[in-house]
């Protein structure tokens, strides 16, 4: 009898470890995993807006670093960033390499959102949602990784493909990088997929349009053919057709030059087949110029930028309100950052109301500063123009357009519509009440001037 | 959650046997009688237990040694308990007299010590580990048993880091560093882990640490790190003796930071201001203002150290323990106060207390039952509550505060009665301010720990020799503060109106409310383990086996999350088989195989098993009855332990998503939509970190044992280790930080350690005992997943963990000759003499960031050492012991050695670096620290080893002088014994750096300074 007892116990010891398996298990009742994720229609939805949320935010100019901003426009000629610490410096002074870019996250945030639209792609198929759905959501992903793809391209050139979700047990460090054209291909392929699966979404438009205006956000075909065009617009550019300045980056076991060293002309002929579709696809769709003020041509050419989703768009992303622009923008004597300062080359850039250069060249010049001499740029006036760059105007404007006030410069007077909507100048009436100040001594000034050299 | 049930329904069996086996018996009874004495003084002995061996008959014997024992087999055996006296086992051998002489208990080979699961013979121990006589721990006045340790132990390494009560602490490690990860050794008390601190060093009956393979094998998962093991006492069998036990402790602050007054520190603003010809802050008229005190609102002079600390402060230790029991029940129960105040003085404005307290309330009880002749049950519950009470700003920022505000900041108090504060945010408050003026936190923390254990000898049943045993515990931790904030009234005088008179100020801060607020954490733990045993000689062959299994179930119960919510849990199995042939060859497999929650099935379990031998040729024919050294056994132990664990982090290997993700705004209207996404990638493939461990060891005694002399070599081949990928390519979007985990580190671990003990007594009765031990342990990284650099110099691989990585100082420019013919030093735009040269490592001629090397040990020290003597002669005792390090260097590179770091007036400087700063002008061959200057000279201000010392130490731990008064004393004041002693603790130590304790962090750490301890004491038994 004793023995019956000692023999359960010792049984039931044994018994006890098989049980192990689920002791150690975590509970199912918890959190769930990225598998319970595609099981669920409305989480693998969400998961797709997710990836949405990689999209960076390029009216962030400013700032470097962080998650997505847009460090590039500041390194552009027509734009001097007045934050010090604006990653665009790096580009403008020649301080842009394998070290600093790193400042951006570019390369890695891309990556990151590449794993995830890759492993939404992947795994999408299996999820419970209709086969509408899915093909939509599909070819939105496809968008979105040409997308990805393209914002390391534009920063690093060639870049290595991520066209499955990588497994960290991969030997990822023998993945190299593809050539610029194969990287172009793969992109412009993606572009082509996402077309196909949307091919009824061009993007709550009427009647034609499957979605509707609380989908408003989400790529569409008519995106993929604007990035695709712009896609191709940079393979076709000197950069990268035909770059021999570029011999030396090849593939480190090939040998095979990764930028192409013979130009292709064939190459802009793509560019401009593309940008033809993109065009004749939007005008299929009933897109149109937007003109939506035409007896004002200031306020027409203002609102492409202020009235959302207009026709002109193809696609954006919805930040909803976004003050950091406005602080950015906006001038030190509002109690804001003047950040975002036009040069003078940009400015001089606007023609004058009739259509005609204002400026035709620039002289160096010797002057007098505080009792040294000082090598200036001063403007050659176009005589043809109706354009004086010194005194003062009398009166404001009279053609019910309010462009400028009285007593502005004379730069500032008969220039364009574009002029008017795009700059603002020392006098200019700023949000429709209160003028700006540029000068040190001026009324809500700060003593600094927002507006910077050529 | 079967399993839970299935192990419940052992216990429910077992419980079932106890009534039958409780039936056992039924011979006749035969009446034995006699006398036991002291086998050395022939004097009677009282209150020793005789039992029948293996029953539960048994009896006390009186005042004259007298017992009466009814036994039920006229051939049985009969076996003596009691404190101080080895166990005798005698054959009756239908004798009906029997008188019984015992040895004094001494430690010796036919000892059981403790070991994994288990105790086992001394003598046939093949593993590497250390016993560690519980008696040597109680010498230290110190509420915390890890600071008792240091010295003591061969193979342990302590560092004490903080003296602040409740916080001091040592932190320990065996055979030092055995990954860069977390090295902490596992403990188990009662065979459950549990924080060493909470054991009261009375409450000892066996402390073993388990150093290699062979010992922590059975422990698989949680056994890389080492073991200690600790089992409290027991009771037993007497009548009850009561032992009471009362130190008193002045505590005496050591080694505070000491820095230079408000004139000298004005001086050197001045200095350093005109070097780097800027305009001089102080003129000579200001400076004597504040070297006389003529103006302390507008020129104060604050010592800010004596300001808020006090160099004594008082420490109380009592215990009151009864044992005592009969054959049936017995029984441990101790009850013990102990307070230790802090170093920080009070405001008496306030009622309340600020000053750092901590007190501990602790209870601990353990009862054995013999329920049947063949099952026992012992019970244990512990309680530890403890209250403390600190100031309302955290240690470290008092003490940072200390090292922040200058003499000549601001005055202690403004002639309005407000408090002195700046505008700068680091400063606002004084270090004296945040010490006394900052209300107080009132910290309860209560430890219930609670086993049960039960054991049945299966051997009338089943087998002789063969148990079941089977543990159970439970544990609860809860921890609760109650924060009491305040925010006096701080302003910056300005002085006075000229016009008016009227004092001016800059409101810093204005008085608030005392505010409230209350946090708590709690947690508990189930441990539950079942063993079977099986111990029998045959002849000359001795048998052992073990078979286990375990499981610990942990929650912590405020956690913040449904993860970190769940349940911690590990299981497994443990197995030992043993052989010796005639204690002269020895062998013992050992396994451990475990399950971790954090690997996917497949990978979840692993299997580590240990092999180890010994050969005694002490007990060969050919070694001479006659030859000196009585004992040599000779062995060696190769295994594998584990690890599953490198961060708080659980179940490595599942993804996790985020259900809240960053989402986008979609449609006109901008609807958020939500977002979810893959939180952190998962790593199915993690698995078990493995440690190999070889050890080769002898144990020797000579002298018939007066000499006793062990040493082990021992290599650890870490491979395996658990980290987080850290090259890994961008490609693989990884979240930020959030890089797989992988099984790819590796590192080495060498070193050995040894331990020699004399003890003898002179026939004049003078008892002496010498010992001395030292471990030494190397650590080698392997394979840590870092970058390869292009200077090796810098590479981590090669060379030990936490190693000092900085610039090699080659002294002070002393001539602007010098400056320019040494290479460029790219480090600050300005440097000249007085500032520090550096050496050019790769010879490129620019002193940048490619010439930072590991310069220096690192803090954990490569070599510990103590020695320690124990004297006794008719009554008197008295006990030495000795601590060191070796190999370690400390960096003394704190702010206040590189004026100035910060914007005047910011950081105190110390006297070290002023009395030995290079003084432009001046004579500075023996100037060791650059010059002062006004801003931070990034030149200087760099990790170097011109602020790096050699931290090696010798300290007197502790020393201990008592008498014990005689018997005849004793029995006037009815007591069985009465000691009276004094002994200190931290009494000296002898090392080169002087202004902090050698064992604490780097001098730029903030510190609660440690302290002295010296103790009276009386310990009276009755």
């Amino acid at each position: 009898m004793r023995k019956i007892y000692i023999l359960s116990a010792i049984l039931s010891a044994a018994l006890a470890f098989t049980a192990c398996e689920d002791f150690l298990d975590k509970s199912p009742e918890e959190n769930l995993t990225v598998d319970d994720i595609f099981a669920n229609r409305e989480y693998t939805q969400k998961f797709l807006s997710h990836v949405y949320s990689w999209i960076p935010t390029e009216a962030n100019m400013a700032d470097d670093g962080g998650a997505w901003r847009d460090p590039f426009v500041a390194g552009c000629d027509e734009m001097e960033c007045a934050y010090g610490g604006a990653y665009g410096h790096n580009i403008n002074s020649g301080a842009w390499n394998p070290t600093t870019i790193s400042k951006t996250q570019v390369w890695e945030e891309s990556y990151m959102a590449l794993r995830k639209t890759n492993m939404f792609l992947e795994r999408v198929d299996g999820s419970p949602a209709t086969d509408e759905e899915k093909r939509h959501w599909k070819g939105e992903a496809y968008f979105l990784r040409a997308y990805f793809h393209f914002l390391a391209f534009r920063a690093h050139g060639p870049i290595i493909l991520a066209d499955h979700c990588y497994d960290p047990a991969e030997d990822l460090l023998s993945i190299r990088r593809s050539s610029v054209d194969e990287c172009v291909t793969f992109m412009v392929n993606d572009c082509k997929k996402c077309i196909e699966l949307l091919n009824d979404i061009h993007g709550t438009h009427g009647e034609i349009d499957k979605w509707v205006d609380s989908d408003t956000g989400r790529a569409t075909r008519l995106s993929a053919y604007g990035l695709m065009s712009r896609i191709l617009l940079y393979a076709a550019s000197p950069l990268y057709n035909g770059n021999t300045q570029q011999a030396d980056l090849v593939d480190p076991v090939t040998g095979a030059n990764l930028i192409s060293q013979t130009y292709d002309a064939e190459k802009w002929k793509l560019a401009a087949d593309a940008a033809r579709e993109c065009i004749d696809a939007c005008k299929a769709a009933g897109r149109a110029l937007y003109n939506k003020y035409p007896t004002n041509p200031v306020k027409n050419y203002q609102n492409i930028f202020l009235d959302v989703w207009n026709d002109e768009i193809l696609w954006a992303k919805n930040i909803g309100t976004y003050e950091h622009w406005l602080n950015c923008a906006d001038p030190i004597s509002f109690n804001c950052f003047s950040i975002l300062d036009p040069t003078q080359n940009q400015v001089d850039a606007y023609e004058t109301a009739e259509g005609v250069a204002p400026i035709i060249g620039y002289n160096k010049e010797t002057i007098k500063i505080n009792g040294s001499d000082v090598e200036v740029l001063k403007a050659i006036v176009n005589p043809a123009a109706n354009y004086k760059d010194d005194g003062f105007v009398a009166t404001a404007d009279d053609s019910g357009l309010d462009r400028w006030p009285a007593g502005v410069c004379n730069m500032y007077v008969n220039r364009e519509p574009r002029f008017y909507a795009s700059i603002s100048f020392c006098g200019a009436k700023w949000k429709w009440n209160a003028r700006l100040s540029m000068t040190n001594s001026g009324e809500k000034s700060a003593g600094a001037s927002a507006t910077s050299n050529p | 959650m079967i399993g839970i049930g299935k192990v419940s329904s052992v216990l429910l069996a077992l419980a079932c046997c106890l009534t039958m086996a409780a039936q056992n018996g039924g011979k006749k009874t035969v009446t034995v009688t006699g006398h036991v004495y002291d086998a050395g003084t022939k004097e009677p002995l009282e209150g020793v237990a005789v039992m029948q061996k293996a029953s539960n008959i048994g009896t006390i014997t009186d005042a004259t040694g007298y017992y009466v024992l009814g036994v039920n087999d006229p051939d049985c055996e009969i076996v003596t308990f009691t404190i101080g006296y080895k166990e005798q086992v005698i054959k009756v051998a239908r004798r009906s007299v029997v008188d019984i002489y015992l040895d004094v208990d001494a430690e010796s080979l036919e000892d059981a010590v403790v070991i994994g699961y288990g105790t086992q013979k001394k003598a046939t121990v093949t593993g590497a580990l250390t016993t560690v006589d519980a008696k040597k721990l109680q010498h230290q006045a110190t509420p915390n048993l890890s600071n008792a340790l240091g010295g003591v132990v061969p193979g342990l390494v302590s560092r004490q880091t903080s003296g602040e009560p409740g916080y001091d602490g040592a932190t320990l490690l065996i055979r030092g560093l055995g990954t860069w990860l977390s090295s902490a050794p596992l403990v188990l008390v009662d065979g459950v882990q549990r924080d060493i601190n909470l054991v009261d060093a009375s409450d000892i009956e066996s402390f073993s640490v388990l150093k290699d393979a062979s010992a922590t094998a059975v422990y698989g998962m949680r056994g890389a790190n080492g073991v200690i093991l600790i089992n409290t006492r027991k009771g037993s069998m007497g009548k009850p003796k009561i032992t009471l036990r009362m130190e008193a402790t002045n505590l005496h602050g050591l080694r505070f930071d000491n820095f230079i007054n408000a004139a000298e520190f004005a001086t050197l603003m001045n200095e350093a201001s005109a070097r780097d010809g800027k305009v001089v802050p102080w003129s000579d008229e200001e400076i004597e203002k504040y070297r006389d005190g003529s103006d302390p609102y507008m020129y104060p002079n604050n010592n800010w150290t004596d300001m808020i600390l006090k160099k004594n402060s008082f420490q109380t230790m009592n215990n009151l323990s009864i044992s005592g029991g009969n054959e049936i029940v017995r029984y441990y129960v101790n009850f013990g106060f102990s307070s230790q105040s802090g170093l920080l003085k009070e405001d008496p404005t306030y009622d309340y207390r600020t000053n750092s307290l901590s007190q501990r309330y602790y209870f601990r009880s353990n009862v054995d039952i013999n329920v049947t002749k063949d099952i026992s049950l012992a019970l244990g519950l512990s309680e530890i509550m403890e209250h403390r009470i600190y100031p309302g700003t955290a240690a470290g920022t008092i003490f940072n505060s200390l090292k922040l505000t200058s003499p000549l900041a601001y005055p202690v108090r403004n002639p309005d009665g407000s408090l002195g504060g700046r505008a700068t945010s680091y400063e606002q408050r004084s270090p004296w301010s945040l010490a006394t003026n900052n209300g107080y936190a009132d910290q309860f923390r209560v430890t219930t720990q609670a086993n049960a254990s039960l054991n049945w000898d299966l051997g009338s049943l089943i087998t002789s020799g063969l148990s079941l045993n089977a543990n159970l515990s439970f544990d609860y931790y809860n921890y609760n503060e109650a924060f009491r904030r305040k925010v006096p009234d701080t302003k910056q005088f300005l002085g006075y109106d000229s016009v008016t008179g009227e004092a001016k100020y800059n409101i810093i801060l204005e008085e608030q409310p005392m505010s409230f607020s209350f946090s708590q954490a709690s947690n508990r733990a189930i441990y539950y383990d079942v063993r079977l045993n099986y111990n029998r000689t045959f002849n000359k062959h001795s048998v052992g086996a073990l078979a286990m299994f375990n499981r610990w179930d942990y929650v912590d119960l405020t956690a913040g999350n449904s993860t970190a919510r769940l349940p911690h849990r590990r299981q497994g199995l443990a197995g030992r088989i043993n052989y010796s042939y005639d204690m002269r060859y020895l062998v013992e497999f050992n396994f451990g195989y475990n399950g971790s929650e954090n690997f996917a099935k497949g990978l979840r379990y692993g299997f580590f098993p240990a092999v180890s031998a010994g050969w005694v040729p002490s007990r060969e024919k050919f070694w001479g009855e006659n030859n000196p050294v009585n004992h040599l056994k000779i062995r060696g132990s190769y295994g594998l332990v584990g690890n599953d664990a490198n961060s708080a982090e659980r179940f490595y290997y599942m993804s996790t998503v985020n259900m809240n993700a960053n989402s986008y705004l979609l449609g006109r209207d901008m609807i958020m939509t939500g977002g979810t996404a893959e939180l952190s990638m998962g790593s199915p493939k993690a698995t078990w970190e493995v440690s190999r461990k070889t050890d080769v060891g002898f144990d020797l005694e000579m002298f018939k044992g007066k000499l006793k002399l062990s040493a082990d070599y021992f290599y650890e081949y870490r491979d395996k280790i658990l980290i987080k990928r850290a090259q890994i390519p961008n490609i693989l979007g990884a979240q930020w930080g959030d890089t797989p985990w992988a099984n790819i580190g590796i590192m080495e671990n060498r070193g050995f350690d040894a331990n020699i003990e004399f003890t003898d007594t002179t026939p004049g009765g003078f008892y002496y005992s010498l010992r001395a031990n030292m471990t030494f342990a190397r650590n080698k990284i392997i394979e840590d997943d870092t970058v390869y650099h292009t200077w090796s110099y810098q590479d981590t691989r090669g060379r030990s963990t936490g190693l000092i990585y900085g610039l090699t100082a080659i002294g002070l420019f002393q001539t602007q000759e010098e400056v320019d013919n040494a290479p460029k030093q790219e480090l600050d735009e300005s440097y000249g003499v007085g500032d520090i040269r550096y050496a050019d490592l790769n010879n490129d001629n620019v002193i940048n960031a490619y010439d930072y090397s590991f310069i220096g040990y690192g803090r954990v020290p490569e070599i510990m050492y103590g020695f320690g003597m124990t004297f006794a002669y008719k009554g008197f005792d008295l006990t030495l012991n000795f601590t060191g390090a070796g190999n370690t260097n400390i960096l003394l590179d704190s702010n206040g050695m590189w004026p100035f770091a910060l914007a005047y007036p910011s950081y105190n400087i110390y006297h070290e670096y002023y009395d030995n700063r290079f003084i432009p002008g001046a004579d500075n061959t023996n100037a060791k620290y650059p010059v002062a200057h006004a801003d931070k000279n990034t030149n200087n201000f760099t990790v170097n080893s011109l602020y790096m010392r050699d931290a090696s130490y010798l300290k007197l731990k502790t020393a201990e002088f008592g008498y014990n008064f005689s018997k005849k004393v004793c029995s006037k004041i009815h007591a069985e014994s009465l000691r009276l002693f004094i002994n200190g603790n931290n009494i000296f130590s002898l090392d080169k750096i002087k202004i902090i304790d050698p064992e604490f962090g780097h001098l730029g750490n903030a510190a609660y300074p440690t302290q002295r301890a010296m103790t009276i004491g009386v310990q009276l038994g009755f």
